[in-house]
């Protein structure tokens, strides 16, 4: 398989069920299969939310009480993408968008970007 | 960019699902009102558990002065209080480019983090049942319909 992803970054707490069990671990389950980096953000360890809220701030969907997860592609030429931020709708939500993230063209050949 | 029309059909298509009511802990469904592009989930009671504009660009300042009009000063809204999140085509499992932007929610949940008041009779905001007109009311009334409305019964 073919894939312009170098890493997948999770922005995420560990008492937040729209992080656990429903982006982390499938997403880290992706990346151990295809071989790539998997870098995770746990919002709730000082050393780890500093960090968080920069990619956040720079890349994702910011605000003063941002929501989680959110997720990011570290492409192979370098850029940082956006990829997904968790539904307040619903965790079902949250699980269908990891689910089509994971079966998107990011993973299957390589994004097309235009 | 997306068309509103796009926009509408995610919001109206892709996105509506009831959520759990922080007011009575049953159902609350999703309505739209005004142009159709903002969400307000309710319950049978009215409660307004949370309001979500849908726009394919944000507009934080926007959604947050409409928050703050609709609320009446039944609750102290910040910025803060206001989430934001894009849809891209594939996260909506719509069959579209990757990088393809097709909408930004913006949220705010009534006393998301905000209190922890448990003071029956505190103020909050309703949908009234008969139109899209937010009032406001004490926590355990019943009446489903705004003033006006009630007015004319």
């Amino acid at each position: 398989m073919m894939t312009g992803v170098k890493a997948i970054h999770v922005v995420h707490a560990k008492w937040c069920p729209h992080c656990h069990p429903t982006t982390v671990e499938p997403l880290e389950k992706l990346t151990s299969e295809l071989g790539m980096a998997f870098v995770s953000y746990d919002i709730d360890k000082p050393e780890d939310e500093r960090k968080a809220d920069e990619l956040v701030r720079r890349f994702g969907d910011a605000s003063e009480d941002y929501l989680i997860p959110q997720v990011f592609l570290e492409m192979k030429d370098g850029q940082m993408r956006h990829a997904l931020t968790g539904y307040s709708e619903s965790v079902e939500f949250t699980k269908r968008a990891v689910n089509n993230l994971i079966k998107s063209p990011y993973f299957r050949g390589g994004p097309r970007v235009k | 960019m997306s068309s509103e029309l796009e926009v509408r059909f995610a919001a109206h298509n892709l996105l509506k699902t009831p959520t759990q009511c922080h007011h009575c802990n049953g159902t609350a469904d999703l309505e739209y009102i005004g142009d159709g592009l903002t969400g307000v989930h309710v319950c049978s009671g009215r409660y307004v558990t949370r309001i979500i504009a849908y726009r394919s660009q944000p507009d934080s300042e926007g959604f947050l002065k409409f928050v703050q009009d609709s609320v009446q000063g039944s609750s102290d809204v910040k910025s803060a209080d206001i989430r934001i999140a894009r849809r891209y085509g594939w996260d909506l499992g719509m069959d579209k480019e990757t990088n393809d932007l097709i909408l930004t929610e913006a949220y705010w949940t009534q006393n998301y983090r905000r209190t922890k008041d448990e003071n029956p009779k505190r103020e909050a905001v309703f949908l009234c049942s008969n139109h899209d007109s937010f009032f406001v009311q004490p926590l355990t009334s019943i009446e489903t319909l705004c003033a006006g409305c009630r007015n004319v019964k």
